[in-house]
């Protein structure tokens, strides 16, 4: 069963990721924020990001996990851009823009799982099939 | 509205102010709870949330307006140009603030979920038995929720505040702003007391088929603490391995998967057989998905109903009922799983050594189980009659007969009598006629069984210390 606090721990990490880049792109710093979600996405598998979910067919639940997955991968594919010295402004805007989707999935997964819709999409699947 | 600009942060402060205050009250309120123990565990609890809350006020106050306030003061490359702490802190920490609002509501929530738990008290003790058996003292809460499932409180309060504690004490790369934003180690300063909670489906709450679900989740919780699992792990040495369920999968889910049948063979032992009818029983009511965490139901309900083949005891006719009832659903089940090829013997071969595996590591524990419950209960009934004859009845609150599986059934279904019998042997009595009374409807009546089963031990206790 999906964990609210794995959920949350995800969100904040990514949302320090989020930070960092910004900062670096906007001050041109490497911030400790920056720093952190590099390490955290060195060392954090899929598995543990929080998504997993064994309550009801993924269909009901707009593929969170697998939505997930992806754009974790893609932040993930993205990232040794920050090993240079000076990445390009569109590598730099382009990963800003991949952690902020990769955000903006989990926060749905998180408010979706808050607001108890779920529990009312199992209800509606179990009647429906 | 108040100025943000010259109080960025206030609303927001003030909010968390208002959640320490509710909670604060809801501490206050516990007194209206009977048992100091669990009384105790909520005030534990509390504290813990109000520990969590301060702990976001500080990386608010010590870490995020710290930062923005650097950042102010910094211009911009290229324009030149300042930017306010307050556009600083929503441009660039937004997130951050906005997660901090949501835990920090949660930590309220939960609290007041847990203060006014539906679930019958005496379940509480249902955990503080298995506790007892492994010397475990944390604290438990039990918390209302939509699933069963358990949480320390270091992850519930600390975890999602983890990544804003870790870059708080990083030291600054060289290159970047001078000064660490909060030198020190503000994740060792947050005062937590090592607890725990249980969650419960709500809706649930006194059915008796699930209750022993509970046991399944306590094992989870000791596993956490206690490290069960990679004590059993070593006790299998090199010749055998954790079962492979679906070689397609990653080592790591295999083994979480490994995990979770674990605490399933743990529970069956311990409970006793009506697990397995439980455990079927919120499959059929809960739509069961495999998960990463969660293997899949064929899995854990062949490893449960191994426990159902080879269970044996002279003591009452408890087991051999109860297996009467539940051994029909299971093995029908399991036939439907194997013909739809789902339960395959590779499968099958692989649970069979695993179950070995926990089986003997349970002997090796040396735990009270189930069977252990009942050879005690004998051994305590037979005294009944040694009671009488002795005249020493009056000394004693009673010591009842042994009563066959049948009569236990009459007494608490028919003639309306709370028997002070151990929590587990009745649990595996009454769920085995559900057939033919609702347990739900009787839930009032078991937790009255249970209520006298503790006063009983409690008398038994103090008996015990005196003749000491």
């Amino acid at each position: 069963m999906t964990s609210l606090w794995k959920l949350e721990a995800s969100l904040m990490a990514v949302g320090t990721g989020a930070t960092g880049v910004s900062l670096f792109q906007d001050y041109g710093v490497r911030t400790p924020e920056m720093k952190y979600f590099i390490d955290y996405c060195r060392r954090t598998p899929v598995a543990d990001l929080g998504a997993d979910m064994a309550i009801a067919p993924d269909q009901v639940y707009l593929g969170f996990p697998e939505r997930i997955a992806q754009a974790y991968q893609a932040v993930l594919d993205r990232l040794p851009c920050l090993d240079k010295d000076i990445p390009s402004k569109e590598e730099l805007s382009g990963l800003r823009k991949i952690i902020e989707d990769f955000y903006t999935v989990l926060y749905e997964m998180y408010s979706t799982l808050k607001s108890g819709n779920v529990r009312l999409e199992q209800a509606a699947s179990t009647i429906h099939t | 509205m108040s100025d943000l600009s010259k109080q960025p942060l206030r609303s927001t402060l003030e909010h968390i102010g208002e959640l320490e205050s509710d909670v604060s009250s809801t501490i206050r309120n516990l007194a209206r709870i009977p048992y100091p123990r669990i009384r105790f565990n909520l005030e534990i609890a509390g504290k813990n949330y109000k520990a969590g809350l301060d702990a976001v006020r500080r990386v608010l106050t010590e870490y995020l307006l710290t930062r923005a306030q650097q950042f102010a003061t910094l211009p911009q490359p290229g324009t030149g140009k300042t930017q306010t702490v307050d556009e600083i802190l929503r441009k660039y920490w937004g997130r951050q603030l906005n997660m901090s609002y949501h835990i920090a509501e949660g930590f309220r929530t939960n609290f007041a979920l847990e203060a006014g738990a539906n679930i019958p008290f005496e379940l509480y003790f249902l955990v503080f038995d298995i506790f007892k058996e492994f010397n475990f003292e944390e604290t438990l809460v039990f918390r209302p929720a939509d699933q069963f499932k358990s949480e320390t409180f270091e992850e519930t309060i600390l975890e999602p505040l983890d990544s804003i504690l870790q870059v708080g004490k990083q030291t600054i790369l060289p290159g970047t702003l001078e000064q660490p934003p909060v030198p020190r180690d503000l994740r060792t300063e947050i005062q937590l007391k090592p607890a725990n909670a249980i969650w419960y489906v709500s809706g649930e709450a006194h059915n008796p088929i699930l209750w022993p679900l509970i046991i399944h989740e306590s094992f989870h919780l000791l596993d956490n603490r206690l490290g069960l699992f990679q004590e059993m792990e070593s006790l299998m040495g090199s010749t055998k391995k954790l079962p492979v369920l679906d070689p397609a999968k990653i080592e790591q889910v295999n083994k979480k998967w490994s995990k979770e049948i674990f605490q399933d063979i743990a529970a069956v032992h311990y409970f006793g057989p009506m697990y397995a009818f439980s455990l079927m029983n919120y499959f059929e009511r809960l739509p069961y998905i495999r998960s990463v965490e969660h293997p899949e139901m064929s899995s854990r309900l062949y490893a449960v109903n191994k426990y159902l083949q080879t269970a044996h005891s002279q003591h009452t006719d408890y087991l051999t009922r109860a297996l009467s009832f539940c051994k029909p659903l299971i093995t029908r089940e399991l036939a439907r799983y194997e013909q739809s090829g789902e339960l395959s013997d590779e499968v099958k071969t692989e649970l069979d050594m695993f179950y070995d595996a926990v089986a003997s590591w349970l002997r090796s524990r040396r735990i009270t189980l189930f069977t252990d419950r009942l050879a005690r209960y004998v051994a305590q009934g037979s005294r009944a009659r040694e009671m009488v004859d002795k005249q020493i009845i009056d000394r004693v609150p009673y010591v009842d007969p042994i009563f066959t599986f049948d009569e236990v059934v009459d007494l608490v279904f028919t003639k309306k009598v709370s028997l002070a019998l151990d929590p587990t042997l009745l649990l595996n009595v009454v769920l085995a006629v559900s057939d033919k009374y609702t347990p739900q409807g009787y839930s009032e009546r078991l937790v009255d069984c249970m209520y006298k089963c503790r006063v009983k031990q409690a008398w038994d206790l103090a008996l015990s210390s005196i003749k000491a």
